[in-house]
This record gives C-alpha cells, sequence and structure tokens, in this order.
C-alpha cells in the first residue's frame, strides 16, 4: 500500500454550497505533499474530511488504507490545525502530556521531555502557553503532532501568522522530519516558496475542484523554460518587440527601461530571440533565464478558472 | 473510559486554576444564610417559639428538606463555571478541533466533558450542604432542640446518590446543547433555571413546612425521562455538527 492519504471522487456540500466538487488526490508514503489555493477554495474542508472532523456526501476517503470515520485511524496521523489547539492555562509540558495520554503513548513523561527538546523548547517546558508567541506555539503545535510517532503528517498552514524568524525554524524542524525520520506530510500552504522548496508533489484547488496535481518538477518542466530576462543598451523599437512575438511559444511579459522580460515555453530557442535582437542591432548587455516558478504556475491556473 | 477520564481530569483542573472558581464558592456560602434564616425566622415565631417537640418536629422536616434541595441547588448553581472551562472556552478558542481529530470519539468527548462538569459540582455541592447542615444544626437546632437532628435515610440517599445521577443527565442534555449551538453560553441558562426553580420552590417549602419525601420519587422520574432524551440525542451528535458550530 503506496498510497498513505487517498481522496477519490469526494464532493461536499455545507447547506447550498458546492465546498468541494468531485476532488481526487492521493499521498503516497514519503511524499511532501503541497496542497495550495487561495482563500475558500477548500483546502481547510479537505482536511477536515481527511482527519474525519467532517463527512463527504459522496466518493471515498481513506488514511493509511483505513476508513477515517473509524477514530482509531487517527493514532497514527499527526496534524497542525488552523487553530492550534493549545490549551493558553496549561504549560507546554502539561499540553504535551494531555495530547499524549490521549493517544496512548507509553511513557508519556520522557516522550514529552524528549519531543520538547527536538522542538526547541525544553528551557520553557513549564511556562504558561499564553506566555508564547506565535512561533513557539506552532513550534509547539509541531510537538504535538509528532509526539505520537505518526506515519503522516497534515499541517494546514504551520506558518501562517509567523515572523521570518519563526518560519525558518517551523521549515527547519519539517525538513528534519522529512530527511531523518521519513515522515509522509501533507502541507497545505499560501506559501508558494515554502511549498516549491520543500515539496515533491502538489495539488492545486481552486473553487473546489482540483486544477493542478502531480509532481512539482514535471510541472515545472511542462511550463517550459520560464522566462527570459534580457538587458539591453538602449530601448528595443516597436518593430523588433512585433518580430519577438512571432517566434513560437515567446511572449512579452514585462517591458520596462532597458530590461525585457519575455514568457518562453519548451519550444522556444533562446538563441532565435539573441540573433533576432542581434540582427536588429540591438546591443544585448546580459541575459539570465528564469525557471518556471510556482508563483507563475498558480497565478496562471487561478486566474484562468476565474475566467471559466 | 481512560480517554473519559483524561479529558474530564484536564478541565476540572483548568476550572481550578481560575479565581472566578472560588468567587463562586464563596457566593454559595453567602446563600446558605438565607435558608438559616428562614429556620431562625420561622423557629423564632408563633406557634414554634418556646415549643421544643413542635421545633424539633419542624427542624426534622426542614433538614430532610434541605438534605433534598441543596446538594441539587449549590451543585447547579456552580455547572455553569465547570461549563465553561469544560466546553465554553474549548469552543470559543477551537481547542475543540484539535481534540475531535485525535483518536477519541465524539461521544468520549461529550461524555468526558459531563464529568468534568457534574464530579466537582457534585462534590462542592454536598461539601457546602454538609457544612451548612452542620452549621445549622451544631449552631441553631441544638440550642432550640437540645439534641443533634439527623436526616433521614431517603434524604440522605437522595443527596448522595439520587442527585449525583439526577445532575448528570441533566449535565450531559446541557453539554450537548453547548457542544451544538453556535453560543453555548446559553446552556448555562439551564443551569440558572433548575437552580431558581429549586432557591424559589425550597423556600416555599421550607416556609409552608410540606413534606418532601415524595421529591425523591419526582427525582427519579425525571432522571428517567432525561436519560431517554440523552440517549435519543446522542445519536445525533457527530464532529461536523460540533464544528460548524464553533464559528469556523
Amino acid at each position: 500500500m503506496n498510497d498513505i492519504i487517498s481522496v477519490e471522487h469526494v464532493n461536499k456540500e455545507l447547506g447550498r454550497r458546492q465546498i468541494l466538487k468531485d476532488v481526487s488526490l492521493a499521498v503516497q508514503r514519503g511524499d511532501i505533499f503541497g496542497y495550495l489555493g487561495p482563500n475558500g477554495a477548500g483546502k481547510t474542508t479537505t482536511i477536515r474530511i481527511m482527519l474525519g472532523l467532517m463527512a463527504a456526501n459522496s466518493g471515498k476517503v481513506t488514511l493509511l488504507g483505513q476508513d477515517v470515520q473509524i477514530d482509531k485511524t487517527r493514532q497514527k496521523i499527526g496534524f497542525v490545525l488552523e487553530a492550534d489547539g493549545l490549551y493558553d492555562n496549561l504549560t507546554a509540558y502539561d499540553n504535551l502530556l494531555f495530547y499524549a495520554k490521549l493517544y496512548d503513548i507509553p511513557k508519556p513523561a520522557q516522550k514529552v521531555d524528549k519531543i520538547l527538546k527536538q522542538v526547541g523548547l525544553a528551557d520553557r517546558a513549564k511556562d504558561k502557553v499564553s506566555t508564547y508567541s506565535k512561533g513557539m506555539r506552532q513550534r509547539l503545535a509541531l510537538a504535538r503532532a509528532i509526539a505520537p510517532d505518526p506515519e503522516v503528517l497534515i499541517l494546514d498552514e504551520p506558518t501562517a501568522g509567523v515572523d521570518p524568524t519563526g518560519q525558518i525554524e517551523i521549515r527547519q524542524l519539517m525538513l528534519d522530519m522529512i530527511n531523518k525520520e521519513g515522515k509522509t506530510i501533507l502541507l497545505s500552504s499560501h506559501n508558494l516558496d515554502e511549498v516549491q522548496r520543500i515539496c515533491n508533489r502538489i495539488a492545486l484547488i481552486h473553487q473546489g475542484q482540483i486544477r493542478l496535481y502531480g509532481g512539482l518538477e514535471q510541472f515545472k518542466r511542462d511550463m517550459g523554460q520560464g522566462g527570459l530576462v534580457i538587458e539591453t543598451r538602449g530601448m528595443i523599437p516597436a518593430d523588433t518587440l512585433a518580430e519577438l512575438q512571432k517566434i513560437p511559444d515567446a511572449t512579452i511579459r514585462e517591458q520596462k527601461d532597458n530590461t525585457l522580460i519575455l514568457n518562453v515555453g519548451k519550444n522556444t530557442e533562446t538563441s532565435d530571440i539573441i540573433m533576432l535582437l542581434a540582427s536588429r542591432g540591438v546591443k544585448i548587455e546580459q541575459v539570465k533565464k528564469q525557471e518556471a516558478s510556482l508563483e507563475d504556475m498558480y497565478t496562471a491556473i487561478v486566474k484562468e478558472s476565474e475566467h471559466k | 473510559m481512560n480517554k473519559i477520564w483524561i479529558i474530564s481530569r484536564k478541565d476540572i483542573s483548568d476550572a481550578f486554576r481560575s479565581r472566578s472558581t472560588y468567587v463562586f464558592l464563596l457566593v454559595m456560602l453567602v446563600l446558605t444564610f438565607i435558608y438559616i434564616s428562614i429556620y431562625t425566622g420561622t423557629v423564632n415565631s408563633d406557634p414554634y417559639k418556646n415549643n421544643p417537640s413542635l421545633i424539633a418536629d419542624y427542624s426534622h422536616k426542614y433538614i430532610n428538606t434541605l438534605a433534598y434541595l441543596f446538594p441539587l441547588m449549590f451543585s447547579n448553581f456552580i455547572c455553569s463555571i465547570f461549563a465553561n472551562y469544560a466546553v465554553i472556552v474549548d469552543k470559543a478558542k477551537r481547542n475543540i478541533e484539535s481534540l475531535m481529530a485525535t483518536p477519541v470519539s465524539i461521544k468520549q468527548i461529550w461524555m468526558g466533558k459531563t464529568l468534568a462538569v457534574t464530579l466537582p459540582s457534585v462534590g462542592i455541592g454536598i461539601g457546602i450542604s454538609v457544612v451548612s447542615y452542620l452549621v445549622l444544626d451544631l449552631g441553631f437546632v441544638m440550642p432550640n432542640t437540645h439534641s443533634f437532628i439527623y436526616p433521614g435515610i431517603i434524604p440522605v440517599i437522595s443527596a448522595l446518590i439520587i442527585m449525583p445521577t439526577l445532575l448528570f443527565v441533566i449535565v450531559a442534555i446541557v453539554t450537548y446543547i453547548q457542544l451544538t449551538i453556535t453560543n453555548p453560553r446559553i446552556g448555562n441558562f439551564v443551569f440558572s433555571g433548575v437552580f431558581i426553580l429549586l432557591m424559589i420552590g425550597g423556600e416555599t417549602l421550607l416556609a409552608e413546612n410540606y413534606s418532601t419525601n415524595y421529591l425523591a420519587l419526582v427525582y427519579l422520574g425525571v432522571i428517567a425521562i432525561c436519560a431517554v432524551i440523552a440517549y435519543i440525542l446522542s445519536f445525533s451528535l457527530t464532529k461536523e455538527r460540533v464544528l460548524l458550530s464553533s464559528k469556523v
């Protein structure tokens, strides 16, 4: 069984609103799966269905091959939700101990001590969570997620609202879990840079439907070379720009002062562009390639969906 | 059962960390003086005045009535403070969502929070009732009757067994309501309502010197009805319902 999380043709309505429409995806063992989408797209609803907090109107969701509605299924799932679920009046130690007992973790006290060290909160273990910063709270929430040695982690925006230093710390913790412990992670995030750095597969959901799904590297290849940044000495004449547009899969993204940025597809030959400019007397100072970014894909897909 | 107890213990200790819990306890102690004043007012008036046998008879009925009323009344009074920590704060801060995502069933959560409200309320209700009874008996009844008056066996059974069971089923229903509605504070009106009903009813019973032994039967009847209601409600309690009522 390679699919740790399997979502098959899930539909979900709330009131009269269709929140999820025929959503299907699978997270395989060892994946770092990025789940993206704008606000209100259906990410959190999908995660809630995965965790058994909501029931799909139709379709099937399994975790580790088991029905998510069975409570024992969640014994091997760690999670961080949008609301961290930490009790302000309790210390960090007591918060973790409470959850450790709910998960029937053997020797919970020792486990809690170990986990707190792992996330760098051992020296604040006896402080009330109400005194913690947002970043510390998210680290503690991650600690709670990893305490039961889960096979899969489901993280709903774990770095949201955290300052840059905190984001780096949390990202490092996630990377440690991936590299040292081989965890499977489903990461729902608005932070495209973060997803691009650590995820190997992604799904993009918009208006309740999956618009993009698969391996991140494959998408980048399919999108082509991304962009080409050409710095010239002087402005490029309009007729030359018009000629550029005739090159297959090349479109002008931006032209500002002496910098021209082109979107190029996989069929575009950079040499054709350079030769054209040179033949028109354009003095080229520098040519740089921009890798196709997740942000470009995301923006293109969301715009396309909205126009449909 | 273990997970139910883990949830209860956490909620109970959370409530005892709050100062308002202790303020409520003080208020309850003050309330007991109202009932002591009813007693002293009655025995110092005709036809009881200077009539030890009549006072003894009245005192016996009075203490029995207190045994029926006080534990349930005070328990209900303090239920709202424990319900605050068990349900209301959990929902307001959306901690309930993370709790439901653990391998614990919604029914275990429901029972855990019901016990988190019932157990300390029963303990405190009985405790304050015993203190009130001792203060009344030693301080006011003995000087008038020259004897220490014990409550009857049925009122004692009512106070120690029937009342806790009744409170448990009432709290189970109120906790269900608080888990599934958007404004869980409304559930606290039930506790306040029961408290006021018992307070007014109790004062009437005590003032008019009515017999109270039938109260045990009334309690048993209410237990049966509430238990059936709670059982029926249990089928409609789902995590999704709780989640959607938590202002997500």
